[in-house]
């Protein structure tokens, strides 16, 4: 019965999506069907809604007839992952999907600016095509709810990656926020295009729709970091998988937006140029949600093969196709390009962060497919990982890290390279002698040295403004320092938001290049009650204990930490052994601290249970990659929450009345 | 004085702390030992039993193995590009995790620095193709002027179109450029002036469009989507005679005190310096006019204004002190003042822009311009 | 990227007819390029990767077995040898090993030499199996590093290879033995007797 449910439900989603993208077409020809249209992006809403709950009710009843929980459910895993098994497989994962653009959807029909008011049905309609497509997949290609017969008894459970830590819950949701997200400034950009409206109009929708995107884009990206070293246990949190690559595709053609939109606003410029970039950012999502879900790409995320591959990539394909045609239809509207004042200026600055971000996206990308171009072409199999991409991306993010000291810096229109150089002075000082005096102190690596020095350059940089402002603020209001920055804060917090966003940037990058340069690392077999050395850390086994549940089977080591003589207590990495996976999953076991982290891994025991081999690194400032995660999501929450409703100016007001007068 | 001494040396030396900071550094970033030596090797290595892991970061047993292959290797004296061979030879160039630049693996090196160095090309030549920055005369920073006001009091109304986006942008452009303290006043006004030429498109546009009508496909094209500059109240207009005056006067002298660009002689071309000698004429009529009647501030602060435009700083400053002993207080007065301070590298220059902006309103449109000004001084 | 093209083709904002073409050309290059990269991933496993060992001499295999004794695949030139990387831990080696077995029992009479290697595993394991199986049939060189099987190029267990008489690694299997396999791979290899 449920499988007949959650049939219905996906087959209602994808006719009431049809007929939503129907009506939101006619009401954007001028016919009177927006209410019509609007009914039924409610009931796209409400189909998602049901398919999830369907999904999820038939996985907590552990309902086995339904192909989804025999795949992905069992009797022994606890509620919480049950629940959550939602998104632990292929199909499931496309109904989260679903609910996440059906609930786009209804906002970005609620949520509208009156200068795009004329967009909203083309780029309602663009949404719910999406969804048609989505539906369709669901419904055609992955129908989660096909019914088993005959029943078995029990299921194998999510896969058990995804079952070893409570993350599991937030990040791949976060993710889907970001990712699903980022088709909505997608359809502004092609009712933008439709309409020939290619003005400013649709960013005043697309801007903040990016932002938000964006924020739980960076999120669920450095949750995943989180995840993969809490869980995956080989002691780093981020791999250049191709998964997640495919997550940071986006986020930098979205960070790219974000920055080129400030120029358009000001200059009215940059038009196919930010439309390109919404564009090609939603296609970036698209190829990534194929490279995870077609199985053409070994990664650890991945989903297995099934006919969502090609059907994905004919959209990915449509997409590319159609947005192409369009761009070709309004080239006349496109262009030209007002030239900047100067190369000196706000402006150009960036354009600068513009081509790094874009030149990270393509290099990454390149990087990815790379393996599959090479064996089209000649059939031969090659890698690209982790070396790769480190040598091509590092020196574009310290010209990135450059950039966003000396952008914020640098006036709009024509600046004075003299009074520049004045402005510069001090936070250069300040990078410079980091430099010195950290070289000197005997650091090594050029690059972790360099990034230490920018990083401390764009924080004073930051320092500065915030100070700058808190000034003006102090000698305009008399108020102390701390008022008087919240009030300079308040008054323009786009600009403080951004910054914020830099600080957390500037931080995680120092995170990186300290765990990523610095990290001590050994492998040591121990009998019970020796113990070995790291740094000054010192783990001793005292003692290797078996635990079985139904669920798996577990190994823990008792691991007695030390840093320095003082003891830091026992900790007690394990290796788990579940009944679907070959080989045994290791659950690390870190010591947090503000310095470095301990990290412990049990790399296996014998069969005595008498030793066991044990891997203990000490990861430099790896906390701060997760709080430089917190500043950013502030900086963005600062610089995006919506202003307070002011009057409307009498252009609003105009645009508002038109509407109202066209349906 | 000695201060001046000092920070030539001052950057000097921190120049050289950071170069033998990152000299030392560099040196040191060789690993050194057997174990780093491994390390590295196998870091380029991938795993064969996992998903994208190098063989230095996997625990898996295969990995294991494989790291002490590379250890006893390159214990025997191979070199880790023999070693790396070794492997290449069992699984091929899948096994290394940085494809070589042979054969097609030459694309994935190169296509990036290419695709980097055309999106620079393209920015280089969308940021450095300066059409002559256009000059901008008095009168269109007082269409500026009252453009703005209106855009301050709402009742600007550009409409969706490219003029109408234009309007909006060089609006929102004066606002950066106000909101900076550190921009020119010469972006001042050439945003100013932007202001003023998007204005005047509005204008036809609207004119254009108020005969026969486009088709549906622009269907937010307002039937009123012009400016409303006629509505404009007349005090506004004032106002903006007097900023006019300011704004051309100041961005003559930011020029002069603050050449820049490719080989601008201290004295370069301003935008409206051209008229400066037709101006001699008009400078005499005014002295006229306020010898007839020195009462008239306004009249005087205009002749003040096209005084130190002319250069005059002098004969301006006696107008000045004439002005500021009838209304001490007088804001346009104090900002002439403060300008004519700064032609003369008066050091009074800045506490007199400081009592200027004391006392000016917050919206007086010289306020950006003694910000500017107060800018272009030592840092403070 | 595909809209690149657009910006640079258009001077003074009017957009001709040829422009418009080779935007659409490059349009639908870059689609169909999409398209042959992307798609060309289809239908193939992404971790079976083919092994560059194949057709050439095979590499050597020497060490002590599991029950004891040595072997030393350079003795066994002229005779067909299989070779079959296992472990006690790896699921589909426990269903395949009774094929392997059934092919010991009734291909070596016509010069079929089967040999294991045990990789990542432990003595005790490794016996431990056998005897779940029945005995030791064949011998299973010792590899507790995995160095045997990194030597062989192997991406994991179970993995098979077939060497020919003159010493040639001629075929290789990744993941579990159909009996197909071994009827077209190995048997026409083997003499008629």
């Amino acid at each position: 019965m449920r499988s007949l449910l959650g049939t219905a439900a996906l087959a209602g989603g994808l006719t009431t999506s049809l007929a939503a993208t129907t009506w939101w077409l006619l009401a954007a020809r001028g016919h009177r069907t927006e209410s019509r249209a609007r009914a039924m992006t409610w009931g796209v809403l409400a189909c998602a809604v049901a398919a999830c709950a369907v999904l999820v009710w038939a996985l907590v009843a552990h309902d086995f007839s339904v192909r989804y929980v025999a795949e992905n459910g069992g009797r022994a895993v606890p509620l919480y992952y049950t629940v959550i098994s939602l998104w632990a497989g292929l199909e499931g994962s496309l109904l989260l999907w679903l609910l996440v653009l059906a609930g786009y959807g209804v906002l970005a029909m609620r949520v509208t600016h009156p200068r795009a008011a004329g967009l909203r049905p083309w780029a309602m309609a663009v949404i719910c095509a999406v969804g048609v497509f989505f539906f369709g997949l669901a419904f055609f290609a992955g129908n989660a709810f096909e019914v088993v017969s005959p029943v078995p008894p029990d299921g194998p459970g999510p896969n058990p990656l995804l079952q070893d830590h409570p993350l599991m819950g937030v990040h791949p949701p976060l993710l889907y926020l970001g990712y699903v997200g980022l088709t909505v400034p997608f359809a502004y950009a092609v009712a933008a295009l439709v309409t020939g409206q290619t003005g400013r109009g649709w960013l005043f929708v697309a801007r903040r729709w990016t932002l938000f995107a964006w924020a739980c884009l960076t999120a669920g990206i450095l949750l995943g970091g989180w995840w993969s070293y809490e869980v995956l246990g080989w002691g780093g949190y981020w791999a250049w998988d191709p998964v997640e690559n495919a997550s940071i595709l986006p986020w930098f053609t979205a960070t790219a937006l974000l920055h080129s939109v400030m120029v358009q606003e000001r200059r009215a410029t940059l038009r196919v140029w930010n439309l390109a970039l919404a564009a090609s950012t939603f296609l970036l999502v698209v190829v990534g949600t194929f490279l995870t879900r077609s199985g053409v790409i070994a990664s650890v995320h991945s989903f297995t093969q099934s006919a969502i591959g090609p059907a994905l990539l004919g959209f990915l394909v449509a997409a590319g196709l159609g947005v192409g045609a369009l761009f070709i239809w309004r080239a006349d509207r496109l262009g030209p390009d007002e030239p900047l004042d100067s190369a000196l200026s706000r402006e150009a600055a960036f354009l600068g962060n513009n081509v790094i971000l874009v030149g990270l996206a393509f290099t990454v990308l390149l990087g990815t497919v790379f393996p599959l171009a090479a064996e089209a072409l000649n059939g031969q199999r090659v890698s690209v990982g982790a070396p790769y991409f480190n040598r091509m991306a590092v020196p574009l993010a310290l010209t990135l890290i450059l950039l966003m000291g000396v952008g914020p810096l640098v006036p709009w229109g024509v600046a004075d390279p003299r009074a520049l150089g004045r402005r510069l002075a001090v936070p250069a000082s300040v990078g410079l002698a980091t430099v010195g005096v950290l070289g000197l102190g005997g650091l090594r690596g050029l690059g972790p040295l360099l990034t230490f020095g920018l990083a401390a350059f764009v924080a004073a940089t930051i320092v500065g403004q915030l100070v700058n402002g808190a000034g003006l603020a102090r000698a305009a209001t008399g108020a102390g320092w701390g008022r008087a920055l919240v009030v300079a804060v308040a008054r323009r917090r786009r600009l403080y938001g951004g910054l914020v966003v830099h600080a957390g940037v500037v931080l995680a990058a120092v995170a990186i290049a300290a765990s990523s340069s610095y990290g001590l690392e050994r492998e040591r077999r121990l009998s019970l009650g020796e113990s070995f050395a790291v740094g000054d850390y010192t783990a001793r086994l005292t003692a290797i204990r078996p635990e079985r549940t139904p669920r798996r089977m577990a190994i823990t080591a008792h691991v007695a930490l030390s840093r320095g003589g003082r003891p830091l207590g026992v900790h007690a990495p394990a290796l788990s052994f579940y009944p679907a996976a070959t080989q045994a999953i290791g659950t690390p076991s870190v010591e947090t601290r503000a310095r470095e982290d301990a990290y412990l891994v049990l790399v296996s025991v014998n069969d005595e249970r008498t030793e066991a081999t044990i891997r203990l690194a000490v990861n430099p400032a790896v906390l701060w990659l997760w709080v430089a995660g917190g500043v950013m999501l502030a900086g963005s929450l600062l610089a995006g929450w919506p202003p307070r409703r002011s009057q409307p100016r009498p252009a609003e007001a105009t645009a508002t009345a038109m509407e109202g007068a066209r349906t | 004085m000695s201060r001046r001494r000092a920070l030539p040396a001052l950057v000097a030396l921190t120049l050289a702390v950071a170069a033998v900071g990152l000299w030392r550094a560099a040196t040191a970033a060789s690993p050194v030992g057997h174990e780093a030596r491994v390390e590295a090797t196998a870091a380029t290595l991938r795993c064969p039993v996992c998903q994208g892991l190098s063989v230095a970061d996997s625990p898996s047993k295969m990995a294991q193995g494989m790291r002490s292959i590379v250890a006893e290797q390159l214990a025997a004296g191979r070199t880790p590009d023999q070693v790396r061979d070794w492997f290449v030879g069992r699984y091929g160039q899948w096994v290394l995790l940085s494809p070589s630049p042979s054969g097609l693996g030459w694309l994935v090196w190169l296509l990036p620095v290419v695709a980097v160095t055309a999106c620079a090309a393209a920015a280089v030549h969308l940021a450095g193709r300066r059409r002559g920055r256009p000059a901008v005369s008095p009168e269109d920073v007082l269409t500026a002027e009252k453009v703005l006001a209106a855009h301050e009091s709402r009742e600007l109304a550009p409409g969706d179109t490219r003029a109408g986006e234009r309007l909006e942008s060089a609006i929102a452009l004066v606002e950066a450029v106000r909101h900076d303290r550190m921009a020119s006043p010469a972006s001042h006004t050439l945003a100013l002036g932007r202001v003023a030429e998007a204005a005047r498109a509005v204008e036809a546009e609207r004119r254009t469009v108020d005969g026969p009508s486009h088709g549906r496909s622009r269907p937010a094209r307002s039937p009123r989507p012009a400016t409303t500059l006629r509505r404009v109240p007349l005090r506004l207009r004032w106002a903006g005679l007097t900023s006019v005056f300011l704004l051309a006067l100041v961005g003559l002298l930011a020029a002069n005190v603050a050449p820049r660009g490719e080989g601008a002689s201290p004295t370069g071309t301003l935008p409206g310096q051209e008229d400066v000698p037709a101006a001699s004429g008009e400078l005499d009529r005014l002295r006229a006019e306020v010898s007839q009647d020195p009462g008239d501030t306004r009249t005087r602060l205009a002749l003040i204004g096209r005084l130190l435009r002319a250069g005059h700083p002098e004969e301006a400053r006696a107008h000045l002190a004439d002005v500021l002993d009838a209304s001490p207080g007088n804001p346009d007065a104090l900002l002439l003042l403060g300008i004519a301070q700064v032609q003369q590298a008066d050091p009074g220059a800045r506490s007199t822009l400081r009592r200027f902006l004391s006392v000016a309103p917050p919206d007086h449109p010289g306020v950006p311009i003694a910000e500017g000004l107060l800018g272009q001084g030592e840092p403070r | 990227m595909t809209t690149a093209g657009a910006t640079a083709a258009a001077p003074g904002g009017r957009y001709g007819r040829r422009a418009r073409w080779a935007s659409a050309l490059a349009v639908g290059v870059a689609a169909v390029l999409t398209a042959t990269v992307l798609g060309a991933g289809f239908g193939r496993d992404p971790s079976v990767v083919d092994s560059v060992l194949l057709d050439g001499p095979a590499p050597p295999l020497a060490g002590p077995t599991l029950g004891g004794g040595r072997f030393d695949l350079a003795e066994h030139r002229g005779e067909v040898v299989l070779v079959n990387v296992w472990a006690s831990w790896c699921e589909p080696c426990r269903r395949e090993y009774p094929l392997l077995a059934e092919a010991d029992r009734r291909l070596s009479p016509r010069g079929l030499q089967i040999v294991g290697i045990n990789t990542q595993d432990t003595v005790a394991e490794a016996t431990a199996f056998l005897e779940e199986m029945g005995g030791e049939n064949f011998p299973n060189v010792l590899d507790p590093q995995g160095r045997h099987a990194v030597e062989w190029g192997t991406f994991g267990v179970p993995e098979t290879f077939v060497v020919d008489r003159d010493g040639q690694l001629v075929a290789r299997r990744v993941g579990e033995l159909p009996r197909e396999w071994i009827m077209d791979r190995v048997v026409p290899l083997l003499g008629r007797r």
